[in-house]
């Protein structure tokens, strides 16, 4: 039954699919291909409800029935997302960008010494960190939690050696004390350092948040690393405008200071990030990729 | 990697723009746009503008939901027949585009050894079985042949537009490098 699986949701098939679709597409059948794949999506059922589960938190008094038709729009967002996301490394055909926060972007690209780049899984963040390795030529060391599926797993990590810029590399939270080394010798190396901040996998470090009133847990790893290597963070989110348009939202910098009660410096840093993550969320759910609900109290 | 950085008006390069009537609208457009300086970062590929793309699924989605409710379900009252229409239209686009994908593009491509890519097999085998759709209602007594001869009409156009684009392909050319773009065709 191992054939089965690749059929599965993480399944390598529908990747390439993807990859045909993105090969294959005419510009103008584009909408149409989006909108069936978009309601196909939908029969997905632990996404679908995740998704909906997460919308009752962020838009309090929310039905299930308009959660119903939101879930189609974040799906919809994630299948042109991803499109886009394939488009550019097949084709190397990058979308439109406008900026939000350039003081704080051109900040962050003039800076010297390493930094890290907190982000979320908001529009294309993988699209993001490529362009962004792209013009501003800086060393970018891109953080991602590993495909599930083994299949899926070979085929991505060949997609990235056939086509990531030289000055990207990713590496996959799968190993973290060896990680963590690696990373903090990156930062200290001066290059920048790209972590997704708003969801954890099982195995790494976690410290308590709050977000949209709910108790969660957000990774450790981007405060540690930004306490030990004294290096700011730049809060940063890839927003979908329309098809083929981008948004680079960055926010202000902020540092985790290193104080005698290491706990008390965490919260004050994992509080402005959720304030951050919330402010970008509450305006953008339909970008939000997060299929499995966020805290444990929406999970029963 | 090809974009323009800091030149707003370059949305209205044709060199973004794949039918020709758009390309020629969008030389129109950036001859007499102003100067606009803003944080921005413009991507140049032939099937970038969004409008394009837009209105094209919309208008081939229509011809098609017109010429399958004139003829499939010519005895269903219109309303209802357009309303069925419509969700079939699409699948039947998509059914066309993965057929096209998996045999005439390869099979092309082994064919010719032009490695042509497979978007642009797909659009014409796609829009051709579109055409033949329309050829067929264009000949019905009833008012889908309308559906037909405006389809006709606007590939006539188009054609036309080509036409005019190439014979002005060198100024295209310089406007186009004089924002920062690439010239068509590169």
């Amino acid at each position: 039954m191992s054939w089965f699986r690749r059929f599965l949701v993480h399944g390598v098939f529908w990747r390439q699919l993807l990859r045909f679709g993105v090969l294959n597409a005419p510009l103008w059948t584009e909408p149409i291909v989006m909108a069936i794949w978009s309601t196909l999506f939908l029969l997905w059922g632990a996404g679908r409800r995740g998704v909906m589960s997460n919308l009752t938190a962020i838009l309090p008094g929310s039905t299930p029935l308009a959660n119903l038709f939101r879930a189609w729009r974040v799906l919809w967002n994630f299948a042109w997302t991803i499109a886009d996301n394939v488009r550019y490394k097949e084709t190397r055909v990058t979308p439109d960008w406008d900026f939000v926060g350039i003081e704080h972007f051109e900040q962050l690209e003039s800076h010297h010494g390493g930094a890290i780049i907190l982000t979320a899984h908001m529009g294309s963040y993988d699209l993001g960190a490529h362009l962004f390795a792209e013009i501003s030529k800086r060393q970018i060391v891109m953080v991602r939690a590993p495909e599930t599926d083994p299949e899926t797993r070979q085929f991505e990590e060949e997609l990235h050696e056939r086509t990531a810029a030289d000055t990207l590399q990713v590496d996959f939270n799968t190993r973290a004390s060896e990680l963590a080394l690696d990373l903090l010798g990156a930062v200290q190396r001066g290059e920048l350092v790209a972590i997704q901040g708003d969801r954890v996998t099982p195995g790494i470090s976690t410290l308590p948040a709050t977000l949209f009133g709910k108790p969660t847990l957000l990774p450790a790893g981007p405060f540690a690393l930004a306490m030990a290597a004294r290096v700011p963070i730049y809060p940063l989110f890839i927003i979908r405008m329309g098809r083929r348009r981008y948004r680079l939202v960055v926010g202000k910098p902020f540092e985790v200071v290193r104080a005698r009660d290491r706990a008390e410096a965490f919260q004050r840093a994992v509080d402005e990030w959720t304030r951050e993550l919330e402010s970008v969320i509450r305006k953008m759910w339909f970008q939000w990729f997060n299929f499995e609900p966020f805290s444990q109290e929406l999970g029963r | 990697m090809k974009f323009v950085r800091g030149h707003a008006e370059a949305r209205w390069l044709p060199s973004r723009h794949n039918f020709a009537l758009f390309r020629l609208y969008a030389y129109l457009r950036l001859r007499n746009a102003k100067r606009e300086t803003r944080d921005v970062i413009l991507g140049i590929d032939r099937h970038q503008s969004n409008a394009e793309a837009w209105i094209v699924a919309v208008w081939t989605t229509i011809t098609g939901a017109c010429c399958i409710a004139g003829t499939l379900f010519a005895s269903w009252p219109v309303a209802i027949a357009l309303t069925v229409a419509v969700p079939l239209s699409m699948l039947g686009i998509q059914t066309a585009l993965v057929t096209s994908g998996v045999t005439a593009a390869p099979l092309w491509n082994a064919l010719t050894r032009l490695r042509t890519p497979g978007v642009k097999v797909n659009s014409i085998v796609t829009m051709s079985a579109i055409a033949a759709l329309c050829a067929y209602s264009a000949t019905r007594p009833t008012w889908v042949r309308f559906a037909g001869l405006q389809f006709f009409t606007l590939l006539a156009l188009n054609a036309l537009a080509a036409v005019v684009v190439c014979l002005l392909r060198g100024p295209i050319s310089q406007l186009e490098t004089s924002v920062g773009g690439v010239p068509s065709g590169q």
